[in-house]
């Protein structure tokens, strides 16, 4: 009996390793900008310094709509985040005519800020479309959600003792040390990580799950989305013109029906007089996401549909949409998502470490594990290298640079492309020492060269920025010196 | 699986087998867990959807689990094929697709 569950046991660990070692680097991208993403609002409002004016939601919302009516008037639709005590801009994406784009707007103007630039909707993006076009990205990120929800079952399966080794780290002991970092990091917060996992794949269940919708709705998407969403009102533009009514009276009626702050807006065929305006409930003011809307008439100001969702089934899947988001989650509960957040991140990465640690400890490495080990320094470094000089990008391109938005991503893509490059070409004991100091001073120029403190906001991101500089430079430092040897070789033959 | 496979073809055949039963094979249990799930479930028709999709993302795991610990390679493929026909049989009786 022990002998068969021996065996499962080594099946699992094996499943674990394989399929971690097949989506890692793509696990790693999406924790780390997951983990990012916990404080977009913030990171936001450190890249646009210049942008400090604040409003009122009503004023902010006439503000942008006005700029919007001038500037992207034949746009589908303009979709909004109203101003809140995290973020001073109104977020809006919209089409002026080029395509899509994000822009913060000013609450004052209306106009975008004059930094463009993503904020912190990069890494927000990046973490479930990791920069590939539609739906490739996600069907990716969906797939990796689905190993790490297995990775999570078979690590548990194939431990030992969760319990002992909660409490078990013992350093400076090659693969052993490894081993213990990868497993506290999964286990102290173990049910974060399934709760992210599992919610996360709920969030793209449209894309990777669609078989529930099509058994029970076919191909009636539109009675589907009705259905869902009874507070939206869908419907063709008529090819009318008609200006848009004012909308802070809109918002008013909204707040006084949901009994809420309004948060997110959408107004779909602005300047027809099939305009649709719908308001929805700050996420921030419950766990659920969406948790209610009322939809608007443009041309008239009427009210066309009112709705909480009050179903059971649909609250459960607002809530889980709502843990996995975090919108609701007080200052200290954000710095609680961005810890285990970062935790994951570092267990996905001291696996793939742990990977090659294991394996050049007994023997020789492959030629495939020397590829790994290679592509482990250039993507656990050189991601977090692409981050930074996205920030210090922010602050290094002049300010009226045509498409400097989109030139920024370039210099994070770029440097990260650079990183694995170096990865590539350098031995691991070199790579990793040198990207670990890159990083190390790039966290350190991004907080000395645009330090931002004009509020407490700007400064945590600023003062986070150093110490993951000071953090970042200890691992180079140590890396620099020599790697002590394994105080133990075993061979193939030992083991067999 | 680990040393005391032989690494020859049978291992390389059993582990292919395995790999995908466990992959596309499990996430075929768990679209037909899903429909099926979906179209019997006692819940109006929308709400149906979400216990449908979110025990679809568990049960996935399991039949991944499942097919490598079957107790030959055949097994496992044969078990997540039976599984996935059964689950959707169940799923084409019980109405899919809606009209």
């Amino acid at each position: 009996m022990s002998a068969v569950r021996d065996g499962a046991r080594q099946a699992m660990a094996w499943l674990h390793g394989w399929t971690g070692l097949l989506l890692g680097w793509v696990l790693f991208v999406m924790c780390l900008g997951g983990t990012l993403s916990v404080f977009k609002p913030e990171i936001g409002r450190w890249m646009r310094p210049e942008t400090i004016a604040t409003a009122d939601r009503a004023t902010a919302l006439t503000a942008a709509t006005g700029w919007l009516g001038k500037n992207a008037p034949n746009s589908f639709g303009w979709y909004l985040t109203l101003p809140n005590d995290r973020m001073n801009t109104v977020e809006a994406t919209y089409d002026p005519g080029t395509g899509f784009v994000y822009r913060a707007l000013d609450p004052v103007s209306g106009a975008p800020a004059p930094r463009e630039t993503l904020g912190g909707e990069f890494f927000y993006r990046l973490h479930f479309e990791l920069q590939l076009p539609f739906p490739w990205g996600r069907l990716l990120a969906s797939l990796a959600a689905m190993v790490l929800l297995l990775g999570l079952i078979t690590g548990i399966i194939a431990h030992r003792r969760i319990f002992k080794d909660f409490f078990t780290f013992r350093p400076a002991k090659g693969q052993r040390s490894w081993l213990d970092g990868h497993n506290a990091l999964g286990v102290l917060a173990l049910p974060f990580h399934i709760m992210i996992s599992f919610t996360g794949l709920l969030t793209l269940a449209t894309i990777n799950m669609p078989w529930p919708v099509t058994a029970n709705y076919g191909q009636d998407m539109a009675a589907m989305f009705q259905a869902f969403q009874p507070g939206h009102v869908d419907r063709p533009a008529a090819g009318k013109p008609a200006p848009l009514a004012p909308l802070a009276p809109m918002l008013a009626e909204a707040e006084r029906r949901l009994g809420k702050p309004v948060g997110r807006i959408t107004v779909e065929h602005p300047g027809d007089t099939a305009a649709v305006v719908t308001m929805f409930r700050d996420d921030a003011r419950q766990i659920a996401y969406a948790a209610g809307a009322v939809s608007f008439d443009g041309a008239t100001g009427r009210v066309l549909a009112d709705f909480t969702e009050n179903r059971p089934a649909l609250q459960t899947y607002g809530v889980a949409y709502g843990l996995h988001l975090a919108r609701f989650a007080p200052l200290a509960t954000r710095w609680l998502y961005f810890l285990c957040g970062a935790m994951l991140t570092l267990a996905v990465a001291s696996g793939m470490v742990l990977w090659v640690v294991k394996r050049r400890e007994r023997a020789p490495l492959s030629l495939g594990n020397r590829i790994v080990e290679r592509l482990n320094a250039g993507v656990l470094a050189g991601v977090p290298i692409g981050c930074v000089a996205f920030l210090l990008a922010n602050r290094l391109l002049p300010l009226g640079m045509p498409a400097r938005a989109e030139a920024e991503v370039s210099a994070a893509l770029w440097s990260a492309a650079a990183a694995l490059l170096l990865g590539a070409a350098l031995a691991p004991k070199r790579s990793w020492p040198l990207l670990m100091t890159l990083l190390a001073l790039g966290c350190a120029a991004a907080a000395l060269l645009g330090g931002a403190f004009a509020d407490s906001v700007q400064a945590s991101v600023t003062l986070t920025l150093l110490g993951a500089a000071l953090g970042f430079g200890w691992l180079g430092l140590r890396q620099w010196r020599p790697r002590p040897k394994p105080t133990r070789r075993r061979t193939r033959e030992q083991l067999a | 699986m680990g040393a005391h496979f032989r690494r020859g073809w049978g291992y390389r055949a059993n582990i292919a087998t395995r790999a995908v039963a466990g992959s596309l094979g499990a996430y075929l249990v768990a679209a037909c867990f899903a429909a099926a799930a979906a179209r019997t479930l006692p819940l109006p028709r929308l709400d149906a959807i979400v216990p449908a999709t979110m025990l679809a993302f568990l049960v996935a795991p399991v039949a991944t689990i499942w097919a490598f610990l079957a107790p030959g390679p055949l097994r496992a493929l044969g078990g997540i094929l039976a599984a996935a026909a059964l689950l959707a049989g169940i799923a084409w009786a019980a109405g899919m697709p809606a009209a």
